[in-house]
């Protein structure tokens, strides 16, 4: 019960995610956001605010991206919280949509 | 007044769609800046600090539904419906109420509605009218869910105990699934900080596999029904095992003497087998709640709504009473309301004292109890399809849709067209007002000034008057206008009254004090409309009129103060007694996200609040406990044609309540299915999204499975709020899943409280082709 922030997310980080997430439980890294499953409510509200629709919920997550609830898992116990909407990354618009990111995340 | 253009900053409001309210902000704009483009919570207000769920997102399908109605609709011979101007409706409703009243008698018109989740502001004026005719039963939503449980605390308290989940170390929840039906501020977070913490738990007793009842602790998956089988058997453990909380038994409750001797003699190992729960899972579930610091309990329609739901709630209250769990943190506790649900329900909120009207305990036609002033809702029909004298005759119908929302709707669509005369108010064209004799049309609740009304916190207590964020409707009109004017056309708001008081007002508060005690002195009947009085005069002063509709509460608020003074000042009300209360009352008109009104500060204040001559816990109640003895496992046969037992209205992630009519808000489109349980699906070759027949022994109805682990063999489910028959911008009738009411018997019903049993319907599957 929970949602996960998947592969589009990097190098974009637009966060319009969490300026509706009720329980601020989104965490801030380089170039990349992750939700700590234990403290999402599974309120549904920010995965259609994400602009690079890279928000899914634990029963619809594509089996692509799966490894994602690890990553999710992981990095909300080291990143810092984020609970205000900031500007996207610079280019962000040129990465959103491109394959294969996974590579590219800072951690 | 109100934007009514798209408007980029948020605006404060509420979430209506249960009785939590949390505070929402709100973004407007789009069709006419009528829409609710963006939603999100709101950090400032007091009690849901920006908490939401999933469903409050969807909001604007409530704002925006195709069938709001914008002029009041009569009834012509044919049963088509025609437009006519508020004058005319308003002229034509009082003559056609006041014309059953001088036939039949005022008490012949019964009342179904008080508004809906935070959309309660409509009951203070309606109010005026049921005096001024003289109406003596009132039926509403609560009548089929609660008033067994107000009952059973009425005797036991004298007040309404609520659990503190956010402090007790174990929270046990008895049909109940507060992850999808809340029930408590910021439930969700709740739930998870008591499932993390390793020193506190949950107990679930729940016959589905819940979202609660993964998280819990001990889940006490039992076969539906068995809940009172299933409480006695705890209670027995902490009897037998002397594990009960003697000195508070002692100190605190009276009648342990008569009860005790029941639960010494039950066999558990029996009483296990009934409820199919192992007996060592309910002896260290007892022990658990035995060990706790702090026990909280929430009852609700998975038993409410369930066989012997009225002893049920009598039940678990005896296994937290004889555990000591009241009146401390983390316990059961007496919170102080804003305004009473009892007396608001009974009519008594706005009066000085008793009532005028002497609300009778039986109901006319079949003598059913009447319990906070309402008639169970089953029983609509058999009231009013007889030829009994004393039968209802016409009906005024607020936020309610009895045809749809009430057991049996094609018996319930026959009663209210059984009627002489019938008018509906509400923002659509609901199932119920296609019967009405006239329709009028209210503005939606994000149109006018609202208010949240069910107040169980303790030791902090909060309040919300929300303020309007879109213009009405053109056409419609706030429920305080409509009352008010049936009341002028009635003749029991007099214009030369409102224009005295308008002109004190004008001086001032003081000066308008003084004025309006001195008018309820000479003419005290004038008490009877004193909020629509409020609107007209004292209103006109409240934000340049925009907020006349907030006036009765200036008369609350000192009368809340007055009547707590200690607890007020503790929340910043404090003063003289006239500066607090126009503290308050400046305070609620002034604070879009709410306030909190009352801190009681100490637990303890709970057994003030209890209004009973012994100031004890009665345990043995006189009514109830001879039929704790007597429990039938008779009632859980099903008969042979009808092998399951039907949940009719499950609460889902997917589902919410009727005020949201079209179904397109459920994006996942994953709102209609039965749920059934593999082993189930399995023999009746049933794969997933397959369509089946479902058939109860009233009806039946059409729709496709879910095959999932949630439910139990044998047990299914229908979810709730849905199958409604949406008018759409065409005017193509749309109806998604199937409406509950069309499965259940108005028979089907408490033997004590008359609550239906919509968790508890037998009834078949075939598979279609």
């Amino acid at each position: 019960m929970a949602f996960y922030v998947t592969d589009n997310c990097i190098k974009c980080k637009y966060t319009d995610c969490v300026e509706v997430c009720p329980v601020d439980c989104f965490y801030e890294g380089p170039n990349f956001l992750v939700i700590s499953p234990d403290e999402c409510i599974d309120c549904a509200l920010c995965e259609p605010e994400c602009p690079a629709e890279a928000i899914y919920s634990d029963d619809e997550l594509p089996a692509d991206q799966k490894h994602y609830i690890e990553i999710n898992e992981e990095l909300s116990l080291k990143w810092p919280n984020i609970s205000e909407q900031k500007p996207p990354l610079e280019n962000a618009e040129e990465w959103d949509g491109v394959d294969g990111k996974l590579r590219y995340l800072e951690k | 007044m109100v934007e009514s253009t798209a408007n980029n900053a948020f605006k404060k409001s509420s979430c209506t769609l249960c009785s939590i309210n949390c505070g929402l902000e709100i973004k407007t704009g789009g069709a006419g800046g009528r829409e609710l483009l963006k939603i999100k919570g709101d950090k400032d207000n007091p009690s849901s600090e920006g908490y939401l769920c999933n469903k409050a997102g969807r909001l604007n399908h409530y704002q925006m539904g195709a069938d709001r109605l914008n002029t009041p609709m009569r009834r012509k011979d044919d049963g088509s419906y025609e437009p006519v101007d508020w004058d005319t409706a308003i002229r034509e409703v009082a003559a056609g109420l006041n014309n059953v009243k001088q036939q039949y008698g005022g008490d012949k018109i019964l009342f179904i509605g008080g508004g809906g989740q935070g959309n309660h502001l409509g009951g203070a004026y309606s109010d005026g009218i049921l005096k001024t005719l003289g109406v003596k039963y009132k039926t509403n939503a609560l009548a089929q869910e609660k008033t067994g449980e107000f009952w059973v605390n009425g005797k036991m308290f004298g007040g309404g105990p609520h659990g503190d989940f956010e402090h007790a170390e174990v929270s046990v929840f008895i049909g109940k699934n507060p992850w999808q039906a809340h029930g408590f501020p910021q439930t969700r977070k709740v739930l998870q900080a008591i499932h993390k913490d390793p020193k506190r738990s949950m107990i679930v007793l729940d016959p589905c596999l819940t979202d609660t009842a993964k998280m819990a602790e001990y889940h006490l998956q039992l076969r539906p029904g068995t809940d009172a089988w299933c409480i006695s058997a705890l209670i027995a453990v902490l009897i037998q095992e002397n594990l009960v909380d003697t000195h508070f038994i002692d100190q605190k409750t009276t009648g342990f003497e008569k009860i005790s001797g029941h639960f010494e003699a039950i066999d558990i190992a029996e009483f296990a087998n009934i409820c199919e729960v192992d007996e060592v899972l309910i002896r260290d579930t007892a022990r658990c709640i035995a060990r706790a610091h702090s026990v909280s309990v929430f009852e609700d329609l998975g038993i409410q709504q369930n066989i012997n739901s009225t002893l049920v709630s009598y039940l678990q209250r005896i296994l937290w009473v004889t555990t000591g769990n009241f009146a401390k943190k983390g316990a059961h506790n007496i919170a102080i309301p804003f305004v009473s649900l009892t007396d608001a329900s009974k009519g008594t909120a706005t009066s000085k004292g008793k009532s005028n009207i002497k609300i009778e305990k039986k109901s006319p036609v079949l003598g059913s109890r009447v319990i906070v002033g309402l008639i169970p809702c089953n029983t609509i029909p058999d009231e009013i399809l007889t030829d009994h004298p004393d039968r209802f005759r016409a009906a005024i119908i607020e936020s309610s849709n009895p045809v749809h929302s009430y057991a049996e709707s094609a018996r319930q669509r026959e009663a209210i067209q059984a009627l002489e005369f019938s008018v509906v108010i509400d923002v659509a064209m609901t199932e119920t007002a296609r019967e009405a004799s006239y329709v009028l049309p209210a503005s939606s609740t994000f149109e006018k000034y609202e208010c949240v009304f069910f107040q169980q916190e303790f030791p902090k207590n909060f309040f919300q008057l929300r303020q309007p964020i879109v213009a009405p409707l053109p056409g419609t009109l706030i429920e305080a206008e409509i009352h008010t004017r049936i009341l002028e056309e009635l003749g029991a708001v007099k214009n030369y009254h409102v224009k005295y008081l308008k002109t004190a007002a004008r001086v001032g508060r003081k000066t308008f004090a003084a004025a309006f005690i001195s008018l309820l002195g000479i003419k005290p009947e004038l008490l009877k409309v004193a909020p629509s009085l409020l609107y007209r005069s004292l209103g006109e002063t409240l934000k340049g009129g925009e907020a006349a509709a907030a006036a009765p509460f200036w008369a609350l608020s000192h009368q809340f103060v007055q009547k707590n003074r200690r607890y007020a000042a503790n929340a910043g009300f404090g003063g003289s007694k006239w500066a607090a209360g126009e503290k308050l009352f400046n305070a609620i008109v002034n604070s879009p996200s709410g306030i909190i009104f009352t801190d009681s500060k100490n637990y303890e204040d709970s057994w003030k609040r209890m209004r009973q001559d012994s100031g004890k816990i009665q345990l043995y109640l006189s009514e109830l406990f001879p039929h704790l003895s007597k429990l039938d496992t008779g009632m859980l046969a099903c008969p042979n044609e009808f092998p399951f037992v039907l949940t009719a209205g499950q609460r889902r992630a997917e589902t919410a309540n009727t005020i949201i009519r079209d179904a397109s808000w459920d994006k996942k489109n994953k709102i209609a299915s039965l749920y059934i349980h593999p082993e189930d699906a399995e023999k009746l070759e049933l794969v997933k999204g397959d369509n089946v027949k479902i058939t109860t022994k009233k009806g039946h109805a059409e729709t496709y499975v879910e095959i999932t682990t949630i439910q139990r063999p044998g047990f299914i489910s229908l979810p709730n709020g849905i199958g409604l028959d949406y008018i759409k911008d065409n005017g193509d009738v749309d109806r998604v899943g199937v409406s509950p009411n069309e499965l259940t018997s108005s028979d089907d019903r408490d033997f004590f409280a008359g609550t239906p049993w919509h968790k508890y319907v037998p009834a078949r599957i075939e598979k279609l082709a």
